[in-house]
C-alpha cells in the first residue's frame, strides 16, 4: 500500500489534467478472518491516497451491517453501485459525476451478482446489473461527455455490457482478479476501452483519456503498473499503517 | 522438336504451380481478440457512426487519467 501512495502520487505529478482515483471493489474484506481486520487501515488509506470512488463488490459485503455501515461512513470517497439497493441505503450511490473546465465525467458503479447472498444478510438487493448500468447511461444522457464504469463484473458480462449498453467509453475492473492491459472494443456507439488492474493490489491501472473540445474520447493510452520495490513507500502511507499496528 | 515441347510443358507447369501458390489463400485467419495495448502508446479511436464528428474532432482539447485498483480482498500488502 505504501508503494501505491508513491504511485498514485507520480501518476498526480506526471498527469497534464485531473486525475481520478477509483477502486473497482472486492477491496475492504478478504475470505480470511485476518483478511478481514484490515477494513479500517484500508479506507483510511484510501482517503488519504484521496480515492474519488469505489465500485461494491462482493468482499465489500461480508461483514456485518454495524462493520459494512462504519467503514462506508468512514470513506471520503463515495460508494458506488448502480445495481445495489434500496436507493440511497448505507450512503450508497449509483454513480459519481466529477466536472473539470467544461468536461464532465461520470463514475458508475456496478457490482456482481453473485454478492446476491451477501447483499440479503445486509438487507440489500442486487439487481441485473446490465439493465442496472443501461437505466443510468440513459439518466446520464447531456449531463456527462465521458462515462466510466467501475466494474465488480467478470470478463463475460463485461464483454455484453460493452455490446449491449450504449453510451459507455471505458469499463474499468474486476474481470475476475486478471490483469488486462488497456484495450479497446467496437461497441454500439464507438470504442469502449477496457483495462483491469489485476489482483490483490499488486498493481494499479493507469488509464490516459485524450477528449476533443466536444468533449468525446479520440483516443486513450493505458498501462498496467506493477507495484514492485523500485516504488520507494511513501512515509506518510508507512506512518498511517503502523498506527494501525501494519509494517509495510 | 519433343524436347522442346516437353521443356515447354514443364516450364508452364512451374509458372501455373506458382501462380496457384501465390494465389491460394482464398480465406483469412480467424480474427484474434484486439490485442493488449503496449504499455505508453496512445491508440487513436475511429470517429463513431453514431457520435456525429465534427472537423474539430480528433484534436485533443483535454486529458484526463484514471488510477485503479481493485481485488485487494482486504490484503494490506507492501506493494498494493
Amino acid at each position: 500500500m505504501a508503494r501505491r501512495a508513491t504511485a498514485i502520487a507520480k501518476v498526480r505529478d506526471e498527469a497534464s489534467g485531473p486525475v481520478l482515483v477509483v477502486d473497482t471493489g472486492d477491496t475492504l474484506y478478504g475470505k480470511s478472518a485476518a483478511d478481514r481486520k484490515q477494513a479500517p487501515l484500508l479506507v483510511a488509506a484510501m482517503n488519504a491516497m484521496g480515492y474519488d470512488a469505489m465500485a461494491i463488490g462482493e468482499y465489500e459485503l461480508v461483514a456485518g451491517l454495524d462493520e459494512v455501515q462504519a467503514r462506508f461512513g468512514e470513506a471520503r470517497f463515495s460508494v458506488l453501485s448502480a445495481n445495489v439497493g434500496p436507493a440511497g441505503t448505507l450512503g450508497i450511490s449509483p454513480y459519481l459525476l466529477r466536472a473539470y473546465a467544461g468536461h464532465t465525467v461520470a463514475l458508475i458503479g456496478v457490482t456482481s451478482p453473485t454478492a446476491q447472498a451477501r447483499a440479503a444478510a445486509l438487507g440489500l438487493k442486487v439487481d441485473d446489473p446490465l439493465e442496472a448500468v443501461r437505466r443510468v447511461v440513459q439518466e446520464l444522457h447531456g449531463q456527462a461527455d465521458v462515462i466510466l464504469v467501475l466494474s465488480n463484473l467478470n470478463a463475460e458480462l463485461n464483454k455484453r455490457m460493452v455490446s449491449e449498453v450504449p453510451g459507455i467509453d471505458a469499463i474499468l475492473g474486476a474481470a475476475g482478479g486478471a490483469t488486462i492491459q488497456a484495450y479497446g472494443v467496437a461497441g454500439p456507439e464507438g470504442t469502449v476501452v477496457l483495462q483491469a488492474a489485476g489482483p490483490e493490489g499488486q498493481g494499479i491501472g493507469v488509464l490516459t483519456l485524450n477528449l476533443d473540445d466536444q468533449g468525446r474520447v479520440v483516443s486513450y493510452n493505458g498501462s498496467v503498473w506493477l507495484l514492485t520495490p523500485s516504488y520507494a513507500d511513501d512515509p506518510e502511507m508507512v506512518r498511517l499503517m503502523e498506527q494501525y499496528g501494519v509494517r509495510p | 522438336m519433343r524436347r522442346w515441347l516437353v521443356g515447354f510443358l514443364l516450364l508452364a507447369a512451374v509458372l501455373v504451380g506458382c501462380r496457384v501458390e501465390e494465389g491460394a489463400p482464398t480465406s483469412y485467419p480467424a480474427r484474434t481478440p484486439a490485442a493488449p495495448s503496449t504499455p505508453g502508446a496512445t491508440r487513436t479511436i475511429s470517429p463513431s457512426p453514431v457520435r456525429p464528428t465534427t472537423p474539430a474532432a480528433g484534436k485533443v482539447d483535454f486529458t484526463i487519467t484514471v488510477v485503479h485498483s481493485g481485488g485487494v480482498v482486504g490484503k494490506v500488502l507492501p506493494c498494493g
